[in-house]
C-alpha cells in the first residue's frame, strides 16, 4: 500500500471515529439542553394551574391532544403527588403525520375532591431545530475533512518528492557501473539526513567492491605466477637424464597437480567475477555459431570415443556477454562428452530460446537437481573438477534462464530456457 | 635466436633461460622496466617476451616502444590475467601472441618459434629436420621428398614436437596443446597416444628412423 493512500486511509477512520463520537456528544448535549427547558417550562405552567385551581375549570379540560395542551380529570384516590414526565406523540389526521409532545402530570385536590392535572407542550419545533443544527454540524465536519484530505494529498506530494526523487535514483543505481549517485538537494532536513547517509553506505559498498574485484585479480595473479615456477620447474627436471623413474613420476605428479590448481583457480574466479557482476557488457551473441565452433572442435574427439552426435540448431541470437555463452556452451557440451561412455549418443538441440544437450547413459545415484551445485560429481572422472555445471548455473542465474536436468531412461537431459526479454 | 624475456619473478625467469637456451635460443634477461626499454632501444631481438606487470611500469608500454621502432620482432605477451579485455588489449598494443601464466615450458617455445617464423617469413618457410621438410604455413609435412598425409591435429603434433627437439614432453603438456579448454588431463591419454601412435606410423612408411620416442609413464621426445 502507498505511503499516501495508508496515511489518508489512517487518517480518515480516526476522523470518522473521532466525528462520530463527538457528534454523538454534541447531540446529546443540546437534546438535553432542550428538554430540560421544555421541562422546567411544563413544571411552572402546571404549578399555575395548581395554585389557582378552581372547581369550574375542570369541566372546561376533558383531554389533551393535538389541540388543547391541559386536561383536568377527576380520580377516587390521591396516593401522594406523583409527578410523572413523559414522551409522547399526537396523530394529526389531516396531515397523516405524528407530532412528538411532552408530557406531565401531577394529582392534586380542590377541597376532598381529587383531580389529576396534565399538561403537555410540542416538541416538534424543538426536533427540528435538533435536526437542523445536526445537519449543520456533518456538513461541516465533510467539507472539513475533504478539504484536509485534499490539502494533505498537495502537501504530501510537494514534501515527499525529494524523497521520491532519491528512491528512482536507488532503484536505478547499478554497483557495477562504479558512478555514485547525485542526490537532489531537499528543503526536509530527514531527508537530507536520509541522502547523506545513503550516499556514505554507497560509498563504502563501492568501495568494498572494488576491494574484492581487485582482489579476485590479485588472486589470479599472485597465484598463477608461484604455480608457473612450479610447473617450468617440474617440467625443467622432467628434462634431467639422471632422475630415476620414481623421481621422474613425482616430478610428473607435481606437473600433473599444478595444472589441477591452475584449471581450479581459473574457474573459481570466473565464478567470481560473474557473482561481482563483472560481466555487465551485452552484445547481440549468435548462439548458434557457438555451438557450432564448439562443436567442430570436439568433433575429433567425439569420433575418437565412438560417440554419435546429432545436431538441431535454428538461426538465434540473444543479448549477453559472448564470453559467458560461451563458456556455457562450452561447460555443457563438455559435461556430456566428459559423461558419455565410447560408443554413446550426445544430441544438441537449439530452439528458439532453448538450448539442450542430452548424452546417453544410465540413471544417476544422487539427486538431478545437486548436480549444478559446487563439487559435486555423480561418478568421479579423473580430471573432472565439478566446476562445469556450477558455472553454467552460475551464469543462468545472471542471466535469469532456466537451467533444468532430467534423465529419462536412457539419456540425461540438460536444458537452457533462456529469458524472453532479452 | 635472440629472445628478450621481461619478467620480474627470478625464478620463472631463470627456468624459462635454461628451456630456452637448452632449445637453441640466446637468451637476455630484464627485470625491470627500466631494464627493458634500455635493451630494447640497444640491441634487435627476434622475440621478446613481456610480462605485463612489472614493478616499475606496464609491460603493454613497452610493446609500444618496440613497435614505434617498427622493429620486425615478435612480441608475445606472458600474463597472469586471463581476461578476454586484456588479451584483446595486448594484440591490439601490437604484440603478437599472448600466453597466460602458468604456461609450459614446451608451449612457450613452440609459440616463440612459431611467431618468429611469422615475422621472418620469407616466402619459402621451412624447417628441416632429420629426413623430414615441414612447411608450417602451407600445414605440409614431406618425408624425403614425399607429401605426408598428416591430419590437422597429427601435424600440430608433430610440430609442437619438433618445436621442442630433444625435450621430454608430458603427455598432459601435448594434450593441453592440441585441445586446450575441450578436454579434462585425464581423459585425453589415450586421445595423445592414438594420434602419436598414427604419427609414428605414418612417418614409418618413408623413414626407417624412429623419431619419436616414449619416455615412460611420462610423455615423448622428439629427437633425430
Amino acid at each position: 500500500m502507498k505511503l499516501l493512500t495508508k496515511t489518508s486511509l489512517h487518517f480518515i477512520t480516526a476522523f470518522l471515529i473521532i466525528f462520530f463520537a463527538a457528534g454523538v456528544a454534541f447531540f446529546q448535549m443540546i437534546r438535553t439542553t432542550i428538554n430540560e427547558k421544555a421541562d422546567a417550562e411544563l413544571v411552572n405552567k402546571i404549578r399555575g394551574l395548581r395554585r389557582n385551581l378552581t372547581q369550574n375549570d375542570v369541566s372546561k379540560y376533558p383531554s389533551v391532544d393535538l389541540y388543547n395542551d391541559v386536561q383536568i380529570v377527576p380520580i377516587t384516590k390521591f396516593s401522594g403527588l406523583e409527578q410523572i414526565m413523559r414522551d409522547t406523540f399526537f396523530f394529526d389526521s389531516a396531515g397523516k403525520t405524528y407530532f412528538p409532545y411532552r408530557i406531565l402530570s401531577e394529582n392534586t385536590h380542590i377541597g376532598s375532591n381529587f383531580y389529576r392535572i396534565t399538561v403537555s407542550k410540542s416538541m416538534y419545533e424543538n426536533n427540528e431545530m435538533i435536526e437542523k443544527i445536526t445537519l449543520a454540524f456533518t456538513v461541516s465536519a465533510l467539507l472539513f475533512l475533504m478539504s484536509v484530505y485534499f490539502l494533505n494529498r498537495y502537501f504530501f506530494r510537494k514534501i515527499w518528492s525529494g524523497f521520491f526523487d532519491s528512491l528512482e535514483k536507488i532503484k536505478n543505481y547499478d554497483l557495477a557501473n562504479l558512478s555514485p549517485i547525485e542526490f537532489t538537494g531537499s528543503a526536509v532536513l530527514e531527508f537530507q539526513e536520509l541522502n547523506r547517509v545513503i550516499s556514505g553506505m554507497i560509498g563504502r559498498i563501492e568501495k568494498d567492491y572494488v576491494g574484492l574485484k581487485e582482489f579476485s585479480a590479485d588472486l589470479t595473479h599472485e597465484i598463477q605466477t608461484p604455480l608457473s615456477v612450479i610447473r617450468s620447474k617440474a617440467e625443467m627436471m622432467l628434462q634431467s637424464p639422471d632422475l630415476s623413474s620414481e623421481l621422474l613420476n613425482g616430478v610428473q605428479a607435481i606437473n600433473a597437480n599444478a595444472a589441477k590448481l591452475f584449471k581450479l583457480n581459473k574457474a573459481l574466479i570466473l565464478l567470481t567475477k560473474i557473482e561481482n557482476r563483472q560481466f555487465e557488457e551485452r552484445q547481440m551473441t549468435e548462439v548458434d555459431r557457438i555451438i557450432d565452433t564448439h562443436l567442430s572442435h570436439f568433433s575429433e574427439l567425439m569420433s575418437m570415443k565412438s560417440i554419435e552426435i546429432e545436431k538441431t540448431t535454428v538461426s538465434f541470437q540473444l543479448s549477453a556477454h559472448p564470453q559467458l555463452i560461451d563458456v556455457l556452451v562450452l561447460n555443457l557440451l563438455k559435461n556430456a562428452f566428459t559423461h558419455t561412455s565410447p560408443g554413446g549418443r550426445i544430441k544438441v538441440r537449439l530452439s528458439e530460446g532453448k538450448f539442450t544437450v542430452e548424452n546417453s547413459g544410465s540413471p544417476l545415484p544422487i539427486d538431478g537437481a545437486s548436480l549444478f551445485e559446487r563439487f559435486v560429481t555423480a561418478e568421479p572422472v579423473k580430471g573432472s573438477l565439478g566446476l562445469g555445471l556450477a558455472i553454467v548455473r552460475k551464469i543462468c542465474d545472471y542471466y535469469g534462464y532456466k537451467a533444468s536436468y532430467l534423465h529419462n531412461g536412457t539419456m540425461h537431459r540438460f536444458e537452457i530456457e533462456f529469458n524472453k526479454i532479452n | 635466436m635472440k629472445v628478450l624475456i621481461i619478467e620480474d619473478e627470478a625464478d620463472l625467469l631463470s627456468t624459462m633461460d635454461v628451456y630456452l637456451k637448452a632449445g637453441g635460443f640466446l637468451c637476455e634477461h630484464a627485470f625491470t622496466f627500466a631494464e627493458a626499454v634500455l635493451k630494447i632501444s640497444f640491441y634487435d631481438y627476434d622475440c621478446i617476451l613481456v610480462d605485463l606487470n612489472l614493478p616499475d611500469g606496464n609491460g603493454l608500454d613497452i610493446i609500444r616502444k618496440i613497435r614505434e621502432k617498427k622493429k620486425s620482432t615478435g612480441v608475445i605477451i606472458v600474463s597472469a590475467m586471463a581476461d578476454l579485455e586484456t588479451r584483446v588489449k595486448g594484440l591490439e598494443t601490437g604484440a603478437d601472441d599472448y600466453i597466460v601464466k602458468p604456461f609450459h615450458l614446451a608451449e612457450l617455445s613452440a609459440r616463440i618459434k612459431s611467431v618468429i617464423r611469422r615475422v621472418n617469413f620469407d616466402g619459402s618457410n621451412s624447417i628441416t629436420v632429420g629426413e623430414l621438410r615441414i612447411f608450417p604455413d602451407e600445414v605440409k609435412v614431406f618425408a624425403k621428398e614425399e607429401l605426408l598425409d598428416l591430419t590437422k591435429t597429427e601435424f600440430d603434433l608433430l610440430l609442437f614436437l619438433i618445436s621442442n627437439q630433444n625435450r621430454v614432453i608430458a603427455k598432459e603438456t601435448i594434450a593441453e596443446h592440441i585441445w586446450g579448454d575441450y578436454i579434462d588431463m585425464a581423459d585425453s591419454f589415450d586421445f595423445v597416444y592414438n594420434h602419436i601412435k598414427n604419427l609414428r606410423r605414418k612417418i614409418k612408411t618413408h623413414v626407417e628412423d624412429e623419431y619419436i620416442k616414449t619416455v615412460y609413464g611420462i610423455g615423448y621426445k622428439f629427437s633425430v
